[in-house]
């Protein structure tokens, strides 16, 4: 039969139903194109549509021969009247146009997209084939939003869009009450897309079904009855189920449909679709460009562009505490690498000491205390934003803004590495004198900054050292440092361990309590050995 | 009880609207060619001739249908040029802009009055609104879908352009582009909270805070704005573009994950100073000019610094966290 059409030439041999709500420029406009392709059109406006628009349609209309109005009816939303129209479209279609094989149901706002021509010949080499997506809703879910089987099993007195309230109601009465209708014998309830292009066997088989009256009056009362009866009804009649829709119509995350605007052209001819729902009534440039002269050549197919998605995750960050006291050229190290920034104490009370000593950063951020600390999260957070594929390392000591802390710790983003006690001899590392105050206060300052970094609601990863470890062993904290960054560079030099651990003895002997530092005072050959342990790393 | 404060509230900025109404006097009324589904654009001018041009040329290609613009004393031919405009309605005040709440109050009026039902887009004259998709979108697109998803407002982020060197050096000849001459932008020092009264996001940041209120951040100016709005009689404006009542818009409008957008402010551009100097003397600006008399301190410098982003087009704002395209792809 396929082969005979293709021979015979130009049978009219594809119906196009088109329900029209809205923006009748367009659908007379796309009505004639179906028409000048020797498709036949019906086309079904809702009762509430615009008097002067509809007016307007007819009068586009009426020389075609191969265009026809249905009855006018109330056709809302996921209303049975939606169903109701296209029963009464289809009847027309089959009633007044013997020779077509296949009828595609259509909105006012579908385009074809691709030439008519091609959609055919694609039916006439299926000519058995019905498709129609249609989903066994046992077996799979098919809507995110719950109501996949209570659609079919409840009653909905109460309209979804305009009394949400009630309607939620309803449905928790019913489910507490157990309330369920039954199903009728002979369907399985499928759901699909209502955009489908059913074969004239099996549309004129729901049509004239002699269980019809029951089934109509049970879907009356079905949710969303245009995504099922035609999707369930074609389960019992139908000889081929290609459970595809040939329209491209996309959901957006939100679950709505997404609409079509100019510069989506490439990505609609791009589609596999015959036609795309939903396009904006005003994409003058979609409409000129798949309705206009040109429109039946075979069109290029661009490579499909890739949606552009902004990560939500944020990169990694280290902050360093305590380390640069014992790695004095830590940062020259840090910056060696290449790929990071090594900044200094960001939270420093007087300024943010960025990376180089700049007086800004990207993004045009201040080094000003009183900008930074107005929204120190902002400050942070616009940081590491700006700075996206560059990893962003900062010094964090005692004294600086604590009240940031609370925020790196409950980030997942943030690597904290912290060496206790290293506050204690930090003021002495210039060589001279050990400075009690100093260290007392340093030493205090590490002990809220850890109860910062250990309260339980933490998300960020933290890893602390005590002093007395590294003073040994400082291999693994250079080490964890570059376990976030990557291969580095030779690691830098410790400071020499002697004169740290004769600084702390003094302190001790002083009174101040150094349990921070850990265990730091082994036998001497030990402590002695702090600075040649680097090479082992 | 809240909720009946801001009622009064409300109802006060309508009733202060209306008396004010008063100082203004039609000049060109063309408001009868207005019609159904137009957007249409308020705005309360002085001493824009220069901006003009550019300004209404860029919003006629975005889709606006008509302009009501309020000329508070202009004496640099802005009033004749406005006029002769088919698309511009035009009124005339020498009252005070800062006793009219900075022109909110008789904007307000005109709203009430002509834009009930439409979609109404408030900028000032160096203000270009820049939307998802704009280059290939006109504006009724975004309002379209705004409708289709109930979704009643679109706010924006205000972003300070400015010129990489000296700001007097940088003109800008009647029609061109302001942000061809300022091209410039921070990318990424703003900070936001949410006001807990109106509901709107607060955001503060950018250059003016950088370079004029460092030392006072709090002081910086608001940056967020309300731009584009369905209108009904019933709403008013309550400071500047920043806030509306009833303050559901003010939610909807910013920092609700919908799509957003980004006001490109071309204010600091060769003429600033003299126009600083000369709402300073005036005392007729927000905080009686306290904000100019900042910048004509630091106007001699560039406000240019090696971290500053030039200005490409949507994506790019998009991309710095910005604005955002939301659900409208």
């Amino acid at each position: 039969m396929a082969g005979a059409d293709v021979a015979g030439g130009l049978g009219v041999t594809l119906g196009v139903v088109i329900l029209a709500h809205e923006a009748l420029h367009r659908v007379a406009q796309v009505a004639r194109h179906w028409a000048r392709a020797g498709v036949a059109v019906v086309v079904h406006v809702d009762a509430r549509a615009d008097p002067a628009q509809v007016a307007r349609l007819q009068a586009a209309l009426g020389r075609q021969s191969r265009v026809l109005f249905a009855p006018s009816s109330r056709s809302d939303w996921g209303s049975w009247g939606l169903v109701a129209a296209t029963q009464a479209a289809t009847s027309l279609m089959l009633g007044r146009f013997a020779e077509v094989r296949h009828v595609a149901l259509t909105s006012g706002a579908c385009l074809p997209v691709r030439p008519v021509a091609e959609l055919q010949n694609f039916l006439r080499a299926h000519p058995d084939t019905d498709f129609i997506e249609s989903v066994d809703i046992a077996q799979t879910p098919w809507v995110r939003d719950g109501l996949e089987q209570e659609r079919f099993t409840l009653h909905f007195p109460f309209c979804w869009r305009r009394q949400r309230g009630r309607f939620d109601a309803a449905v928790a009465l019913q489910r507490r009450l157990g309330i369920r209708r039954g199903i009728p014998q002979g369907l399985t309830p499928h759901l699909g897309s209502q955009w489908w292009c059913l074969t004239r066997a099996t549309l004129h088989a729901i049509l004239t079904d002699p269980e019809r009256p029951g089934f109509d009056a049970y879907f009356r009362g079905v949710w969303l009855p245009d995504e099922s009866y035609f999707q369930t009804l074609a389960r019992r009649h139908a000889r081929r189920i290609r459970s595809q829709s040939l329209c491209h119509a996309p959901f957006d995350p939100d679950g709505q449909p997404q609409v079509f605007y100019d510069d989506h052209a490439d990505d609609l001819a791009a589609s596999g679709g015959f036609w795309a729902r939903k396009v904006w009534p005003g994409a003058d440039g979609l409409y000129a460009r798949f309705l206009g002269p040109g429109c039946d050549s075979p069109a290029r197919r661009p490579l499909r562009r890739p949606a552009v998605r902004q990560g939500a995750r944020r990169s990694p960050y280290l902050v360093l505490q305590g380390v640069e006291a014992l790695f004095p050229d830590l940062r020259r190290w840090l910056a060696a690498s290449g790929h990071c920034a090594a900044h200094g104490r960001l939270f420093h009370p007087d300024r943010a000491i960025f990376a180089g000593d700049a007086r800004g950063a990207a993004g045009a951020l201040s080094d000003h205390a009183a900008i930074r600390d107005a929204a120190p999260e902002a400050f942070l957070d616009a940081l590491i934003r700006n700075t996206r594929g560059e990893t962003q390392c900062f010094l964090f000591e005692p004294g600086d803004q604590i009240a940031i802390a609370d925020h790196i710790r409950r980030d997942p983003a943030a690597r904290v590495v912290a060496v206790t006690g290293a506050s204690a001899i930090a003021p002495s590392l210039s060589g001279v004198q050990v400075d009690r105050p100093a260290a007392a206060r340093g030493l205090a300052g590490e002990r809220a900054l850890l109860a910062h970094w250990m309260a339980p609601d933490r998300a960020a990863r933290v890893q602390i050292w005590r002093l007395g470890e590294v003073l040994r062993r400082p291999g693994p904290v250079l080490r964890a440092i570059s376990d976030h960054l990557g291969a580095m560079p030779p690691p830098p030099d410790a400071v020499a361990a002697a004169p740290v651990i004769r600084g702390l003895r003094a302190l001790r002997d002083s009174g101040l309590d150094l349990d921070l530092a850990g265990d730091w005072d082994g036998p001497v050959e030990h402590a002695d050995v702090g600075a040649g342990d680097v090479a082992a790393l | 009880m809240g909720s009946y404060r801001l009622r009064l509230r409300r109802k006060s900025l309508l009733w202060r609207a209306r008396r004010k109404a008063a100082e203004l006097a039609p000049v060109a009324n063309r408001t009868g060619a207005i019609r159904p589904g137009d957007v249409l654009l308020f705005a309360t001018i002085r001493n824009e001739a220069a901006r003009l041009p550019f300004f209404l040329d860029y919003y006629r290609k975005l889709g606006v249908d008509h302009f009501l613009i309020v000329d508070n004393d202009s004496d640099d031919g802005s009033g004749g040029l406005l006029q002769g405009q088919a698309d511009v309605s035009l009124w005339r005040t020498g009252a005070s802009y800062r006793a009219s709440r900075y022109g909110v109050d008789w904007l307000n009026h005109l709203r009430r009055r002509h834009g009930h039902g439409h979609w109404v887009l408030g900028v000032d004259a160096d203000e270009l609104l820049v939307y998802p998709h704009c280059e290939t979108r006109p504006i009724r697109a975004l309002t379209d879908w705004l409708d289709s998803r109930g979704q009643r407002a679109f706010g924006a982020i205000l972003l300070d352009m400015y010129p990489k060197g000296p700001v007097e050096d940088a003109t800008c000849a009647p029609g061109q582009n302001p942000i061809e001459a300022a091209p410039w932008f921070d990318s990424g020092n703003y900070r936001m909270q949410r006001d807990p009264e109106l509901g709107n996001m607060w955001i503060q940041g950018g250059l003016r805070s950088r370079a004029f209120f460092a030392d006072d951040p709090y002081a910086a100016p608001a940056l967020n704005k309300i731009p584009l709005v369905r209108w009904d009689r019933s709403q008013a404006y309550v400071s500047s573009t920043h806030t509306l009542l009833p303050r559901g818009l003010n939610r909807a409008g910013l920092g609700a994950g919908g799509p957003s957008g980004a006001l490109l402010h071309g204010k600091f551009l060769s003429g600033v100073g003299a126009r600083v100097r000369d709402e300073a003397a005036r005392g007729e600006h927000y905080r009686a000019g306290a904000e100019y008399r900042a910048y004509a301190a630091a106007l001699g410098q560039s406000l240019w610094s090696p971290w500053s982003e030039q200005y490409l087009n949507w994506r790019q704002l998009e991309w710095l966290g910005l604005m955002s395209q939301g659900g409208w792809a």
